[in-house]
C-alpha cells in the first residue's frame, strides 16, 4: 500500500487520492489534500476528503443515469404517432415540459460506506452467532418463543430463517409497528411504549407523542376524520351497513359499487374499472387469471412483492430486468419474442410488462414513454401498478399517464390502490370493457372475496370527486399543488443539506439514505425524540448495502412542518454523519475547500 | 477477438516467442529447479506464466459456452434482419381470449345479476324489489345490527377511514392490537395476527411456513384461496379425497416406509443432509378446512388429530367459514369436536362472514404466529384493516359473547333448512344438518356441466323474477384445481323465523318443479 502512498491515480471520476494509512475511518479524520483536477467532461473536482475513500472506481453517478443516453436510443425509435403523443401533452401545462428524467438521481455514496455497511452486518452476524452460542449453553436466557408439543417434528423454523430476526431485528424493532392511536393524517399520535426487555417485548406506558407524521402514504391528506369524506361514509353505513358478507359475483355488488367503478374509469380515462377489497388482492388475484403458463412476464426488478405473488401464482414465465432500465428491458423482450418459451421452444402467446408508476422504495418513477414505445414495438402488453402514483403525481393527479401526458389506452391495464392518495383501502384495474368484463369473470378477487365495505367506497367516491373538482370546488387542485411544491421544496432543501435522496424530484416518496444498520435505527429513535414519525428500512427490504429512510409527502404538510422536519433532519444528519452526498451540500466536490473546511468547522 | 487469438495469436505469437526466449534457459543444464527458475529469463517466465493464464481462460470460456444454454447460442447466429422478421411475425395472443365474453354471457344468460339498492341484511331490495336473502354469508345476522354500525361510525370520527399504512410503518391502530387479543381470547390462543382481507388471509399464511421442498396434504375439496396459498408456497403437494381419513392414511402410510428408505440409506456424501427434501429437513403439514365451503360439511377434526400424532405432521386448520357458526359457542370445529385447542397448529378465520365485517385473522401459539409478522405476506406488504371494521369485527366478537343463544337459533334453523331442503324435487342436498352453509346439486346430473349449471341458474332465475326469495348459484373460477359439481348454494340466517324458511323453500320447490320436471 505504501507504493501507493501520494500516487494519483486516474479513477472514473477524475483524480483520487489514496490516505496514507489506507484506510478511512471518519471523514473527519481525513486531511485536505485539496488537489482538484478536471474529471471525465463532468467538470467535477475530486479532493481528498472523505468522499474519495478507498477505492478510485467510486462512482458518483448511478447505473440509471447512464442509461438515460440508452432510454433517449429507445425514444427515438418512437414512431412519429408516439412522438404526437408526447409531445401533445407538452403544449399542456408550464410543469410539464419541465419533467424530465434526468431528473431522477440515484447517487452512490464513497466506496469506504459500503465496506463499513457490510462490516457492520458482519459484526452484527458475528455477535449473532455468539448469543446464540450463549443461549445455547445457558449461559444468556433465551426469550425465543419454543414450541409446545409437536416433539419428534420437523423443527418448523430452520435456524438461519429466524437468526436475522432473533439477533439483528429484535434489537431495533421499536423502530417499526409503532402503535397510533388517531388519524394518521400531517400529524399523529404514537403510543409510547416500553420495553424492558430490549424488544422482546412490549408494553405501553400510557402516554402519547404527538408527531409530524413523514411516515404515511397521505399523499393527498385526505386522511381526515372530519369533513365532507368522513361525513359521507358515515351516511353510507347508514345506508348500505358496515360490510355485505358476500363476493362481488354472489350478492355483494351494491349500486355504490357501479357507482364507484363509473367514476374510476373516468377518472384515469379508461374505458371501465373494477375495484376489490385490498390493494394487495387486486395484484394476485387479476395477474392469474391474465396470463398462464404459456405465457411470458417482464417485471421490473423493485416490483412490489404483490406483483411478484401475482406472477407467481399464474405460472407465467417470468424475466426481470434492471430497475428502470430501458436497454435491458428492450433486451429481454426481444429475447423472449425471438427465442420462445424456453421449455416448449413455443412462442410465449402473450408477453406482459409490469412496472410500477412510483417505487415505493426508490423514489423513482418508470419511464413510461419509452415503456410504450418498446411494449408497441415488441406488441407486449403493460401492466401499470399506480399504487403511489395515482393522485399523487400529474397537473392533474391521474398518475404517471398524466404527469408524462400520454394516453391512458396506451397502458392495457391500469391498477392503482385506494390506500393512499384517497385515504381509504382497496384498488382497482381499468381498462378497456372487455378486459374488464373477463376479469368480473375469472379474477377470484370478484368470485370469493368479500365485496368493498360501503364506507371504504364512499371516501373513494368522495375524495376521488374532490380530486377531479366534481365538488364544485378547487379544493382538488390545491391539494394537488400544495403536495408537488411541498415535495420539490423538501427535496431540494435535504438534498442542500448534503444528504443523499434517491429517485426523481417530483415523486412524493423521499428515501433519505442512511446506508449503516445501526444508523437506521438511531435515525429513527432521534428523529421520534425530535417529534418526527419516519419509516426507516433496512436490509432484506433494500439491498443489504442500501439502508435507508423514508419521508412520504403529503398536500396537509405545511411550510412550518416540513422546515421542523428538515431542521431536525438536519440536526440529526450532523450527529449521525449521514451527509454523503458528493453533489450537493456541504461535501459537494465542485465546492471549494475552503467552503468545505468552513463547514467542517461549524459541524466541530 | 476470441477467434483471432485462438487462430493467429497463439501459433503466429506465443509460440515463436516462446521458442527463441527458451534458449536462455538452456545454458546451465546441471542447475537444480530453483537455479532454474532464477535463470531463467524473465521475458520467458513472464511469457510462461501469461500462457498458462490463456489456456485457463480459454477453457473457462469453453466451459461457460458449452454447458448452458444451446438455444441462446443458435439465437445469436441469427443476423439482424432475421431477427426483425422474427419480431414482425410474432402475432400474440389478445389480452382477453376473443370469445369469452360473448361465452360467458350465454352461459350465465340465467343467472340473476343482483345489484342491491340497501343493505344486504336478511332482506334486501334489488332490482326495484324487497327479497329475503338465502345467499350472503349473513349467519348471525350482524349485518344492520345497530351496535355495529354505532362503532363504526364512532371509529371514523377518531380514525378516519384508511389506516394509509401497513402495520410496519404507522398502520397499526390500538383497535387492531385490541382485536388481535381479544381473537386469541376467545379462540384461546396465545396470539392472533389480524389481516386485512379473509381470501388473503391463508393464502399468505401456508406459503410463511412451508417452503419449496416441504410436503403438504390436502384435501381435494378445498377452497379457493387455499388453492392459491398452495402454489405460492411451492411446496410439494399430496391431494387426498374429500373427507376420506382412510386415503389419506394411506398416503401417509406410503409416505412413512419411503421415509424410512431414504433414512436409513446411508448418506453418499455430507452435503446430502441438506437436501430440502430430506425427511430429516421437510416439513410436513396438513391443510383440511374447517366447514368446506364448497361442500358444507365438516372435516373430520379427532380423526385427523390421530393422525397427526401418529405422523408427526402439522395441522393448518382454515376456519373461514365455521368460526361463529359451528361449535355451542361459535368457536368452530374444535369446540364442535372437543378436540384440543393445542393440537391445531394454526387456525385462520374470518372476520367477513359471521362476524359481518371484513378482514381475517390467524390465530395459534406464539411460536407460530409472530413468524408472519415478518413473512406473511399479505400482512407485511399492504395497508393494514381500516380502524373501523377493526372495531365493528371487535364489537361483533362482543355480541357473539354476550348472546350464545344465537347459537343455537342457527343451528335450529339449518336443521330445520335442512330437513325441507332435502325434500326438493330433482334436487339433492349436499352438507350438514347443523350446517347453515348448504349445496343443492342436481339430483341426477348429465353429462355437461355447463348444462347442469344452467338448469340450476334457471331455477334461481325463476325464484328471482316470480318470488321473493334471493337464492344464488354458486360461481367458481376457470383456475380452480378441482371444480365442484355446479350447485345452489343456500346460507342460513339464524334469526329467520319458521315462516320466512316456509316460504322459501317453498319458492324454491315450485321453481324446481317448473324447471326440472
Ligand atoms: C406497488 C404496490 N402495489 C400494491 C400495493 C398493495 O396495496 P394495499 O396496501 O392496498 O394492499 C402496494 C402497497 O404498498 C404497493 O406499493
Amino acid at each position: 500500500m505504501t507504493m501507493m502512498d501520494g500516487q494519483l491515480k486516474d479513477g472514473l471520476n477524475g483524480v483520487i487520492h489514496r490516505p496514507k494509512n489506507g484506510f478511512v475511518k471518519h471523514r473527519r479524520t481525513v486531511s485536505h489534500n485539496g488537489q482538484t483536477t478536471l474529471s471525465n467532461g463532468r467538470l467535477e473536482k475530486a479532493n481528498g476528503d472523505a468522499g474519495s475513500g478507498l477505492d478510485s472506481g467510486s462512482e458518483l453517478l448511478t447505473p440509471s443515469c447512464s442509461t438515460d443516453s440508452l432510454s433517449e436510443i429507445v425514444a427515438i425509435d418512437l414512431s412519429s404517432k408516439d412522438k404526437q403523443s408526447v409531445e401533445g401533452y407538452d403544449t399542456g401545462s408550464e410543469h410539464r415540459d419541465e419533467c424530465k428524467m434526468e431528473d431522477e438521481e440515484f447517487e452512490a455514496a464513497a466506496s469506504y460506506v459500503d465496506v463499513f455497511t457490510i462490516g457492520g452486518y458482519v459484526t452484527l452476524q458475528l455477535f449473532g452467532y455468539l448469543r446464540d452460542f450463549l443461549r445455547r449453553w445457558r449461559i444468556e436466557k433465551s426469550l425465543v418463543a419454543k414450541e409446545k408439543g409437536n416433539e419428534g417434528f420437523v423443527p418448523l423454523y430452520s435456524s438461519w430463517e429466524d437468526f436475522y430476526t432473533r439477533n439483528v431485528y429484535i434489537r431495533i424493532r421499536d423502530c417499526w409497528n409503532r402503535p397510533i392511536c388517531s388519524v394518521p393524517g400531517e400529524r399523529i399520535k404514537l403510543l409510547e411504549r416500553s420495553t424492558p426487555s430490549f424488544g422482546w417485548a412490549f408494553s405501553m406506558t400510557g402516554n402519547t407523542i404527538e408527531c409530524i407524521n413523514m411516515g404515511s402514504y397521505n399523499y393527498l391528506g385526505f386522511a381526515e376524520c372530519f369533513g365532507p369524506c368522513a361525513d359521507n361514509s358515515i351516511a353510507a353505513i347508514d345506508k348500505y351497513g358496515v360490510a355485505g358478507c358476500s363476493a362481488r359475483e354472489d350478492v355483494g355488488t351494491t349500486a355504490m359499487h357501479l357507482e364507484l367503478e363509473e367514476l374510476v374509469a373516468r377518472f384515469v380515462g379508461c374505458e371501465a374499472a373494477v375495484t376489490f377489497g385490498m390493494g394487495f388482492a387486486t395484484n394476485s388475484a387479476n395477474i392469474p387469471a391474465l396470463v398462464d403458463r404459456h405465457c411470458a412476464v417482464l417485471s421490473d426488478s423493485l416490483n412490489h412483492c404483490s406483483l411478484i405473488t401475482g406472477v407467481r401464482l399464474s405460472g407465467a414465465f417470468v424475466k426481470t430486468f434492471k430497475h428502470n432500465d430501458m436497454k435491458d428491458l428492450e433486451d429481454k423482450l426481444k429475447e423472449l419474442v425471438i427465442a420462445g418459451h424456453p421449455r416448449t421452444r413455443r412462442p410465449f402467446q402473450k408477453i406482459l410488462i409490469i412496472v410500477e408508476g412510483v417505487y415505493s422504495m426508490e423514489g423513482s418513477i418508470c419511464k413510461l414513454p419509452e415503456i410504450i414505445a418498446l411494449k408497441k414495438k415488441y406488441k407486449a402488453y403493460l401492466f401499470l401498478d399506480e399504487a403511489h402514483s395515482i393522485g399523487a403525481l400529474g397537473p392533474r393527479g391521474r398518475g404517471v399517464v398524466d404527469f408524462f401526458g400520454l394516453n391512458p389506452r396506451d397502458v392495457d391495464i391500469m391498477m392503482g390502490t385506494f390506500t393512499k392518495s384517497f385515504g381509504s383501502a382497496g384498488g382497482y384495474i381499468a381498462g378497456s370493457r372487455e378486459l374488464i368484463t373477463f376479469l368480473k369473470h375469472t379474477s377470484g378477487g370478484m368470485i370469493y372475496s368479500a365485496a368493498m365495505p360501503s364506507a371504504v367506497a364512499q371516501q373513494i367516491l368522495t375524495s376521488m370527486r374532490i380530486i377531479m373538482g366534481e365538488d364544485g370546488t378547487g379544493e382538488g387542485m390545491r391539494r394537488i399543488r400544495q403536495l408537488a411544491e411541498n415535495t420539490r421544496y423538501f427535496r431540494a432543501e435535504l438534498k442542500k443539506r448534503g444528504f443523499i435522496i434517491y429517485g426523481h424530484k417530483d415523486s412524493p416518496v423521499v428515501p433519505l439514505l442512511l446506508f449503516y444498520p445501526t444508523k437506521i435505527a438511531t435515525f429513527g429513535r432521534f428523529m421520534l425524540q425530535r417529534g418526527i414519525a419516519v419509516v426507516v428500512v433496512g436490509f432484506p427490504a433494500t439491498p443489504v448495502k442500501l439502508g435507508r429512510a423514508r419521508f412520504c409527502l403529503s398536500a396537509a404538510h405545511t411550510k412550518e412542518m416540513l422546515d421542523r422536519v428538515i431542521q431536525a433532519t438536519d440536526e440529526v444528519g450532523d450527529i449521525l454523519n449521514i451527509k454523503y452526498s458528493r453533489k450537493h451540500g456541504p461535501n459537494a466536490v465542485v465546492k471549494s475547500t475552503r467552503r468545505q473546511k468552513e463547514g467542517l468547522d461549524e459541524v466541530n | 477477438m476470441p477467434r483471432f487469438s485462438k487462430t493467429i495469436f497463439l501459433p503466429f505469437v506465443v509460440f515463436p516467442i516462446l521458442i527463441a526466449t527458451h534458449g536462455f534457459q538452456s545454458k546451465n543444464p546441471n542447475a537444480s529447479w530453483v537455479e532454474h527458475i532464477l535463470g531463467t529469463s524473465w521475458m520467458h517466465f513472464l511469457l510462461e506464466i501469461s500462457l498458462t493464464l490463456y489456456i485457463i481462460y480459454v477453457s473457462i470460456h469453453k466451459m461457460k459456452r458449452n454447458s448452458p444454454n444451446p438455444l441462446k447460442e443458435s439465437l445469436e447466429q441469427l443476423t439482424e434482419k432475421e431477427k426483425e422478421n422474427l419480431i414482425k411475425e410474432w402475432t400474440p395472443e389478445p389480452l382477453v381470449p376473443a370469445s369469452f365474453v360473448q361465452d360467458i354471457e350465454m352461459n350465465e344468460a340465467h343467472r340473476p345479476k343482483v345489484v342491491c339498492e340497501s343493505k344486504i341484511a336478511k332482506y334486501v331490495s334489488c332490482n326495484g324489489r324487497q327479497y329475503l336473502n338465502m345467499s350472503s354469508y349473513n349467519f348471525l345476522n350482524f349485518v344492520g345490527n345497530a351496535q355495529l354500525e354505532e362503532t363504526a361510525k364512532r371509529t371514523i370520527r377518531k380514525y378516519g377511514v384508511g389506516s394509509c399504512g401497513p402495520r410496519g410503518f404507522y398502520g397499526t391502530v390500538d383497535v387492531h392490537l385490541e382485536l388481535e387479543e381479544k381473537i386469541a381470547k376467545f379462540m384461546q390462543c396465545e396470539e392472533a395476527i389480524l389481516y386485512s382481507y379473509g381470501t388473503a388471509t391463508i393464502s399468505s399464511a401456508i406459503p410463511a411456513y412451508s417452503k419449496r421442498g416441504d410436503l403438504i396434504f390436502v384435501d381435494d375439496g378445498v377452497n379457493f384461496s387455499i388453492q392459491q396459498g398452495l402454489v405460492v408456497s411451492r411446496s410439494n403437494l399430496k391431494y387426498f379425497r374429500h373427507n376420506d381419513v382412510k386415503h389419506l392414511e394411506s398416503l401417509l402410510e406410503a409416505l412413512r416406509l419411503q421415509d424410512q428408505i431414504a433414512l436409513s440409506r446411508p448418506r453418499r456424501h455430507f452435503l446430502e443432509k441438506d437436501d430440502v427434501d430430506h425427511p430429516s429437513k421437510r416439513r410436513v403439514f396438513l391443510v383440511v378446512e374447517g366447514l368446506y365451503a364448497n361442500y358444507g360439511d365438516l372435516c373430520p377434526l379427532p380423526q385427523l388429530v390421530a393422525l397427526k400424532k401418529k405422523y408427526k405432521f402439522r395441522i393448518f386448520l382454515d376456519e373461514t367459514f365455521s368460526i361463529g357458526v359451528i361449535g355451542r359457542t361459535g368457536r368452530g370445529v374444535t369446540e364442535h369436536f372437543d378436540v384440543a385447542r393445542d393440537d391445531i397448529d394454526l387456525y385462520t378465520g374470518s372476520l367477513e362472514n359471521a362476524l359481518g365485517s371484513t378482514g381475517g385473522f390467524c390465530c395459534g401459539s406464539t411460536f407460530v404466529i409472530d413468524h408472519q409478522r415478518l413473512s406473511g405476506l399479505g400482512y407485511c406488504f399492504s395497508a393494514s384493516l381500516p380502524p373501523l371494521l377493526a372495531a365493528a369485527a371487535s364489537t361483533a366478537l362482543d355480541l357473539v359473547q354476550e348472546r350464545p343463544e344465537l347459537f343455537d337459533q342457527l343451528r335450529a334453523n339449518s336443521e330445520y333448512m335442512h330437513k325441507e331442503l332435502s325434500r326438493l324435487p330433482g334436487l339433492s342436498l349436499h352438507g350438514l344438518p347443523g350446517s347453515p352453509l348448504k349445496h343443492l346439486r342436481l339430483a341426477v346430473p348429465s353429462e355437461s356441466r355447463q348444462q347442469d349449471a344452467d338448469l340450476l341458474n334457471r331455477v334461481v332465475n325463476h325464484v328471482y323474477t316470480n318470488g321473493s326469495t334471493l337464492f344464488i348459484t354458486a360461481k367458481y373460477a376457470p383456475a380452480e384445481t378441482l371444480l365442484p359439481q355446479p350447485s345452489i348454494r343456500v346460507a342460513v340466517n339464524a334469526e329467520l323465523t319458521q315462516s320466512e324458511m316456509t316460504s322459501a323453500v317453498q319458492e324454491i320447490a315450485s321453481a324446481a318443479k317448473e324447471v326440472l320436471l
